[in-house]
């Protein structure tokens, strides 16, 4: 019953606006052209909600000029499909990131002397790395060159030791370069214990 | 009230033709050309009210969008067609007037021939076969 009060109630819409189009035609030899264009416009108006309630299921092969979407709705799925986008473009450049520093921080612990690496990628806007920061965990026993403080003053002799890493920065920033092909970006590390 | 300034351009603008038809025929039409774009632009608010009324209409009336928008160009082709028309014949070029009147009514066919087919489909899909 409230289907066929709304198709009643949009046949008295199409009937007004059909009146309205009557009294905005032209005189002239044209008129007869523009009255027929009129009447089919009407009859396809009656005709396809009439025809919609008879067989819901039917399809009226009105195709791709049935097509309408209302212009409120449209701005709606406009403004949510930019969002879902900047959504999306998000969580797989932060996959891409966890991946990337995964697989740098793998290839630092195979230089020798290297017992654990946390790294860190920063990013600029389009996704494009930054800057390297390498959080490194040397070997206890490793082979790195240790420097014997020396003692300007010629007091007592100090106790003293400082590591240089300076080597097993250079092995792991050449490793990095080599692989990942990332020159021009600066690669930072610190190193844990030294 | 806008009708009273129109009736005045009018009243104006005929008394102007008048004069110059018999002088400067070419200038009359000029004028005529001059006075229709006016009150074209003079009612282009009030035209784009109708407009939006009829949109709002059929938008309630859950009508196709595309045959509304269909309309309207079919409207707004006739009246450029005759308008166009009248000032040719108001020059006197009766042949180039009916020109334009024949190609507005092939322009009309055109568009109106969608909504033709889609009636069509529609009421060929209705049969039985």
């Amino acid at each position: 019953m409230e289907v066929l009060i709304t198709i009643v109630q949009s046949l008295l819409v199409i009937i007004i606006i059909a009146s309205f189009l009557e009294l905005l035609l032209p005189d002239g030899s044209i008129k007869p052209f523009v009255r027929f264009a009129v009447g089919l416009f009407v009859l396809i108006a009656i005709l396809n909600p009439a025809l919609s309630f008879i067989f819901s299921n039917h399809d009226l092969k009105l195709d791709f000029w049935d097509y309408t979407v209302d212009e409120s709705i449209e701005e709606k799925i406009m403004v949510d499909a930019q969002e879902l986008n900047e959504r999306i473009v998000n969580v797989s450049s932060n996959t891409v990131l966890e991946k990337m520093q995964g697989q740098i921080s793998s290839m630092a612990l195979l230089v020798p002397g290297v017992e654990e690496v946390q790294t860190e990628l920063k990013t600029d806007q389009d996704g494009i790395i930054e800057k390297i920061y390498l959080e490194v965990t040397p070997e206890n026993n490793s082979d790195i060159e240790e420097i014997e403080s020396v003692d300007i003053l010629n007091t007592e002799s100090s106790t003293d030791e400082y590591v240089d890493y300076t080597n097993l920065e250079n092995r792991i920033i050449t490793v990095i370069n080599n692989v990942f092909g990332l020159k021009d970006v600066d690669i930072q590390i610190e190193f844990q214990g030294g | 009230m806008e009708i009273a300034q129109i009736v005045g351009m009018a009243l104006i603008t005929t008394m102007l033709l008048m004069i110059l038809r018999q002088q400067k025929p070419v200038m009359a039409i000029m004028l005529s050309l001059v006075f229709g774009v006016m009150i074209f632009m003079f009612l282009m608010d009030k035209m784009a009210a109708i407009v939006n009324v009829m949109q709002e209409l059929a938008r309630r009336a859950e009508m196709n969008y595309f045959f509304l928008t269909t309309i309207l160009k079919i409207l707004g082709v006739a009246y450029l067609g005759e308008f166009a028309a009248a000032i040719c014949q108001d020059a006197g070029e009766h042949a180039v007037a009916k020109k334009v009147e024949f190609a507005a009514k092939i322009i009309i066919a055109v568009l109106a021939l969608p909504i033709m087919i889609a009636i069509l489909d529609s009421l060929m899909e209705l049969m039985p076969r």
